[in-house]
């Protein structure tokens, strides 16, 4: 085989730009959400993040979401709840 | 991770917060979804054997960063 | 066909240089790959009669869609023939599902692999192995089939090791995992036949997110009880509490043995469900649950899945050896489960 092309395998992600929300000024009053991905301590820890949040930023409450599994994104009853109910969200965390 | 990115996508702001390990992991998944230079927070990894008093220490160091993303966002 | 090929093309001068090409990007799994030339992909192409830019699949978590294109050119790279790409398709088809969750089995430190088990009569003609070495090298179609659906996950899927793959061991199976089921000299309904009522006339694979195979040993058994006692006193210990898919493989001994006490593979999956529970006690004692032992652990018995159903009966393996394997799932059933899909072949 002499000279000859070869074709690219790979894809490359596109951009998509994000318009992000605006921010509130504080935390004082906001309720906050916090969704935790169902990996063991990640409930512990955010809600531990949660009453820092209320007792020394102000906020006004901290309510928290479990994932159906680590392995998707949130699902659309906590989106949907979460748009209604919460400010801010917090989300995340282990392995 | 992925997390983050759909909240804003419907309106909420959002902080999202990883373990050290998988940084890359959430870099890598912000590419993927076409915002390659979305902030998001880490903490050391790992938590699962972690105490209650070292799940306290980790959620003190870790809430005026989560503040500060909340507050502040992605546009720096 | 003369629709357009829209991938990027790199001008090489031979042989040597495109493989190094292909090294240095990462476009390879460790082995050398076959140069994708236009040809060659324009060949897959043809096989299953598909326009370049047509979608197999989409992968919602990565926001990535997987063209008809970028299969064939990783089809070539793995080696396969064009008559493989229809099973190639079926096996993406498979991991794009919903129900098998991509973004979990292929990120996860959990580290499972694609098992592909090809039914119907595309195995044979084919020649995919189903019994001696049935997951050791040798056969065409079992090793670039399982490697090209490697190379889609991580050429086009993004599924990079330190980035969206952290397997913290990965598995030899990453390489290719994929088998037949022994229809031929198995005395069972196929499995394609059974989970979604294909007719034995129709070509399918089954994909599901599995670790390594264990076998188990068992020569002196001379009935189904006793050799599936001993797979389900070794299966009761796989270190994982989640209840995923197991596909449990009975090779050419034990399979006549069990056969011949006359056991359907409904009541194979029925005594392994009921066979291989642990006590919630010894999982809390063995770190795998969190918390402390509470007298009532003790007799709560915690079974191996959520439901029969979810263990994949397979006959295949070789003639000789007094051994079966299992081969454990990932993570839960809810969070992957194996998903069968028909192959989709165009006649001659």
């Amino acid at each position: 085989m002499a000279g000859f092309e070869i074709l690219d395998p790979t894809v490359e992600p596109r951009r998509q730009p994000l318009t992000y929300v605006p921010r509130p000024d504080s935390l004082k009053g906001k309720r906050v959400g916090l969704v935790e991905n169902t990996k063991f301590n990640s409930d512990r820890l955010l809600q531990k993040i949660g009453v820092i949040l209320k007792t020394e930023y102000g906020a006004a409450d901290a309510r928290m979401w479990r994932k159906h599994n680590s392995g998707v994104p949130a699902h659309k009853e906590i989106l949907d709840d979460a748009k209604q109910a919460v400010d801010v969200v917090v989300a995340g965390i282990g392995d | 991770m992925l997390d983050g990115i759909l909240f804003e996508k419907i309106g909420v702001p959002a902080a999202s917060i990883v373990t050290d390990v998988f940084e890359s992991t959430g870099h890598a998944m912000a590419q993927s979804w076409g915002v390659p230079e979305y902030k998001f927070l880490s903490v050391p990894h790992p938590i699962a054997n972690l105490t209650d008093a070292e799940l306290d220490a980790r959620a003190r160091a870790i809430a005026p960063e989560v503040v500060r993303l909340l507050l502040k966002g992605q546009e720096r | 066909m003369t629709a357009r090929i829209s991938s990027q093309r790199y001008a090489v001068e031979d042989f040597q240089q495109a493989l190094d090409l292909c090294y240095s990007r990462g476009w390879t799994d460790g082995l050398p790959v076959v140069p994708p030339t236009e040809p060659a992909v324009r060949a897959m192409l043809d096989a299953v009669g598909l326009e370049p830019d047509t979608q197999i699949a989409f992968i919602t978590n990565r926001q990535v869609a997987i063209t008809a294109e970028k299969v064939a050119i990783n089809a070539v790279m793995a080696g396969c023939l064009p008559e493989h790409m229809p099973v190639v398709v079926a096996a993406l088809e498979g991991i794009a599902d919903p129900r098998w969750g991509y973004h979990g089995p292929a990120t996860s430190t959990g580290s499972a692999a694609v098992l592909v088990i090809v039914n119907g009569p595309i195995a044979k003609r084919l020649d995919f192995n189903s019994g001696d070495n049935l997951f050791a090298p040798g056969w065409r179609s079992n090793a670039t089939v399982g490697r090209a659906v490697r190379l889609v996950m991580r050429n086009v899927i993004g599924t990079m090791p330190g980035r969206l793959d952290r397997g913290t061991f990965g598995h030899p199976g990453r390489y290719t995992y994929v088998m037949a089921e022994n229809e031929a000299e198995s005395p069972w309904t196929p499995l394609h036949v059974e989970r979604i009522g294909c007719r034995p006339t129709d070509s399918a694979v089954t994909v599901m997110a599995a670790l390594a195979p264990i076998q188990f040993y068992n020569q002196l058994s001379s009935t189904a009880a006793g050799v599936l006692g001993t797979l389900c006193d070794t299966l009761r210990y796989p270190g994982q509490i989640g209840q995923p898919n197991y596909c449990v493989v009975l090779a050419g001994e034990h399979m006549r043995t069990i056969a011949a006490d006359g056991w359907s593979k409904a009541e194979i999956r029925k005594f392994i469900f009921e066979n291989s529970t642990n006590t919630v006690a010894h999982f809390k004692r063995t770190a795998r649950m969190p918390g402390a032992v509470k007298p009532e652990d003790e007799t709560a018995n915690r079974p191996i899945v959520q439901s029969p159903d979810d263990i994949l009966v397979v006959a295949a393996g070789g003639r000789a050896g007094s051994f079966s394997c299992f081969i454990p799932g990932w993570a839960s059933r809810t969070s992957s489960e194996a998903v069968t899909v028909v192959i989709k072949e165009r006649s001659a």
